[in-house]
């Protein structure tokens, strides 16, 4: 079991390493610079873990670098729902989503944090509740999306929709091993291992599948005004006098 | 208790979430193309959203009926924008399906005009998702059989979240027609009617 998480949990970087390349292959980063950013970081941050593992600031190391993960990981979210807005709805009480999602985490990370008496230090316990709050907002950006492609007609295969899946795939499964961390402490951290590592490598895997095909740049719509019937009746009369084989 | 319950859900909905992604890619309509689009439209009566939405229509009616009478009649109506509601939005996302499998392969002028009905027919969508909560509002608390307050007027359903419903389907219709053409298609007489 031991020796199956190691491989499972440096099988990421590989595989991580593998969606940069096909980023850059693709000219994905223009899109996306921030989830690139992410990725190359999370590529660094496995590499110095992987050279660390046995020395003893490895713990500091994997909370401190874990801390960062989170703060990308907003970012990322941010930049997910900016595309979305832009290409979807362009209107101004929509900018006022991601503001309001990510204070009301806040609130709620903060009540749930302080309902909890729990055994980990105080830097220990701010990284956690951190995570948990980024969390939070992935799986929320995951719902919204999920919602954009239920109701307004977003593609399932748009990589806005698999970067958000990625993250609230394993956001869900991340907020509940955190969730019991910060509850039960260290006992829970062989449990907490094999989840995140499975739902992580699970989401490098959907990123990857989005990633292997080049995004398609957002037309930028004109303002001019809609089409009219008249336009229509125009293009109409247009149309019949041009013979058809 | 209500932070651990809220908590507790975000995390149920981000595994049903996951689990209604999945299921989404399932069972969705196979690619949809230029002809699996007007045998799958329902006709919107135009004309009727119109009235039904038409502020005079509505004033006469309240003149003309008894208060009670009036109100027994709009809960009917509501019942009947709702309906043509529910066919504008499936119309929409019907269009939308086709306009995201056109922008796979457009360029120019067409990929304007794919462009052009994906943006409407998420304003549609958009219109119809919030007049539906709206519509479905009024008659989950009776609010027409509220006698302290005027029955609700049809005429605040023309614009539900800064879209104009029905202008915005009329541009949808035009858009969709415009592309119909484009593509070659001889049959939008056809569109026009199922829209």
């Amino acid at each position: 079991m031991a020796i199956l998480l190691q491989v499972l949990w440096w099988a990421t970087l590989p595989l991580l390493a593998v969606l940069l390349g096909l980023m850059v292959w693709r000219r994905s980063i223009r899109f996306f610079p921030w989830f690139f950013a992410y990725v190359l970081y999370a590529v660094l941050a496995a590499i110095v873990r992987f050279v660390l593992r046995n020395h003893e600031i490895y713990p500091y190391v994997y909370w401190y670098s874990d801390a960062v993960y989170a703060v990308l990981g907003i970012i990322v979210m941010y930049e997910v729902f900016r595309r979305v807005s832009y290409k979807l709805i362009r209107r101004v009480w929509v900018n006022a989503i991601f503001p309001t999602t990510v204070i009301g985490t806040l609130v709620l990370t903060i009540l749930r944090t302080r309902a909890v008496n729990t055994n980990l230090n105080s830097t220990m316990a701010w990284i956690i509740g951190g995570e948990m709050c980024a969390r939070i907002i992935e799986v929320s950006m995951f719902l919204l999306l999920l919602l954009f492609v239920a109701v307004l007609g977003l593609r399932w295969r748009d990589h806005e929709f698999g970067l958000s899946a990625g993250f609230g795939i394993y956001a869900a499964f991340s907020l509940l091993a955190s969730t019991k961390y910060y509850e039960i402490g260290s006992e829970f951290i062989l449990s907490w291992s094999v989840i995140s590592v499975v739902s992580y490598t699970v989401s490098v895997l959907i990123w990857l599948w989005y990633f292997s095909t080049s995004v398609k740049a957002v037309v930028p719509s004109s303002d001019e005004p809609p089409l009219s019937l008249q336009d229509l009746e125009r293009y109409r009369d247009i149309a019949r006098r041009v013979p058809r084989p | 208790m209500i932070s651990y319950v809220i908590w507790y859900l975000f995390i149920t909905a981000g595994f049903i979430a996951a689990a209604l992604a999945i299921w989404l890619m399932w069972f969705r309509f196979p690619d949809r193309t230029i002809d699996d689009v007007t045998d799958y439209l329902l006709p919107v009566d135009f004309e009727k959203a119109e009235s039904l939405l038409d502020p005079q229509t509505e004033a006469i009616l309240r003149k003309e009926l008894s208060p009670e009478e009036f109100r027994a009649l709009q809960r009917k109506r509501i019942h009947h924008y709702l309906a043509l509601v529910q066919r504008m939005a499936h119309n929409a996302a019907v269009l939308i399906e086709w306009a995201n499998l056109e922008a796979r392969t457009a360029t120019g002028q067409k990929l304007e005009m794919v462009t052009k009905l994906q943006q409407v027919g998420v304003e549609v969508r958009l219109y119809s998702l919030l007049a539906l909560i709206k519509l479905r509002f009024w008659l989950l608390i009776r609010v027409e059989s509220w006698k302290i307050l005027p029955a609700p007027s049809l005429d605040d359903m023309r614009q539900v979240g800064g879209v104009k419903g029905l202008e915005s389907y009329d541009r949808l219709k035009t858009a969709a027609s415009f592309l119909f053409i484009e593509m070659g298609q001889g049959n939008f007489e056809e569109l026009l009617q199922n829209l």
